[in-house]
């Protein structure tokens, strides 16, 4: 059907290697410097597109620990999924560039609308990644991790067969 | 590759899983299946409304749309409800590495286009498949 579709590792290895490249930063070779002495101007907009999502996704997934299960949503499956995509972005984003602060906690256990509006919003801010990304395999990236997260909405959103 | 040509191979992606997913569906029960079934027509439907968009925007590009072939290969007997959710299941799968490849060769309008099916699609697979993917369409 299709010959052209990209597989996983080539997609994952083009990215890794556009961020690093394009951002004058290296994860082997380079010392490690402080995110605030990089001129924005050396900072390639798909490595500020990658920060910027990395730091969501941590926070989004604080947010969620202990939140209310129900109407076919699992936190717990929810946070797994988070962590994963993490675990890719963190990966690709050169170390110097990983945000360091803890994510803030909610005051309170989310409930599931809660947790629906949280997912929501991360999806917004990786369709808006993935619509302005420079590179294919990031956008790529970004849009497979919006529809992992419809995945997980949708048995609250549609029911289940 | 010239912008349309991503587009040509998601449309003839589309032909074919109309196609696939009638047969899935003709060979599903509606009374003893009906929550497959509807699943199925539900399916279908979206990928005629998916088709018909690209069929556009293919002719808003200036080219010709591919056409549909007479027939397409269907992966396996269809005789058991298990091998009919699995047969629906490779045609989304197979759909959203499609989408994503499109994802990924274009921009704009086209790129919104694919970002927004792949989340359909991943959706619709998770309909046939049972559990949420890590990744969907980067396999």
């Amino acid at each position: 059907m299709d010959n052209t579709a990209l597989t996983r590792r080539t997609a994952l290895v083009a990215l890794s290697a556009t961020l690093v490249s394009t951002s004058g930063c290296s994860l082997t070779t380079a010392p490690p410097s402080p995110r605030e002495t990089l001129p924005a101007t050396q900072i390639d907009p798909d490595v500020a597109v990658a920060v910027s999502v990395l730091g969501r996704i941590r926070d989004v997934r604080s947010r969620i620990v202990g939140s209310q299960s129900g109407a076919g949503l699992s936190p717990r499956a929810l946070s797994q999924t988070l962590a994963a995509h993490e675990a890719k972005l963190t990966t690709a984003v050169p170390a110097s560039l990983r945000p360091t602060a803890s994510p803030s906690a909610p005051a309170h256990r989310l409930s599931v609308p809660e947790v629906r509006k949280e997912i929501r919003g991360l999806q917004a801010a990786l369709v808006d990644g993935a619509q302005g990304a420079r590179s294919g395999a990031f956008a790529l990236l970004l849009a497979s991790m919006n529809a992992a997260l419809a995945q997980h909405l949708h048995p609250v959103t549609r029911g289940s067969m | 590759m010239s912008a349309v040509e991503p587009l040509q191979q998601t449309l003839a992606a589309e032909h074919a899983a109309v196609y696939v997913l009638g047969v899935c569906a003709a060979q599903t029960s509606f009374t003893r299946e009906r929550a497959l079934w509807k699943r199925l027509d539900q399916a279908i439907g979206e990928h005629k409304r998916q088709r018909d968009e690209l069929h556009q925007r293919v002719l808003e590009l200036g080219a010709e749309p591919v056409a549909a072939a007479a027939a397409y290969e269907v992966p396996t007997v269809l005789n058991t409800t298990a091998r009919i959710r699995r047969a629906a299941q490779g045609v989304e799968a197979r759909c959203t590495d499609t989408y994503g490849a499109l994802v990924a060769s274009t921009e704009g309008g086209s790129r919104g286009w694919a970002i927004s099916a792949l989340a359909q699609g991943a959706v619709r697979e998770l309909w046939f498949r049972g559990s949420p993917e890590t990744f969907p369409g980067l396999s």
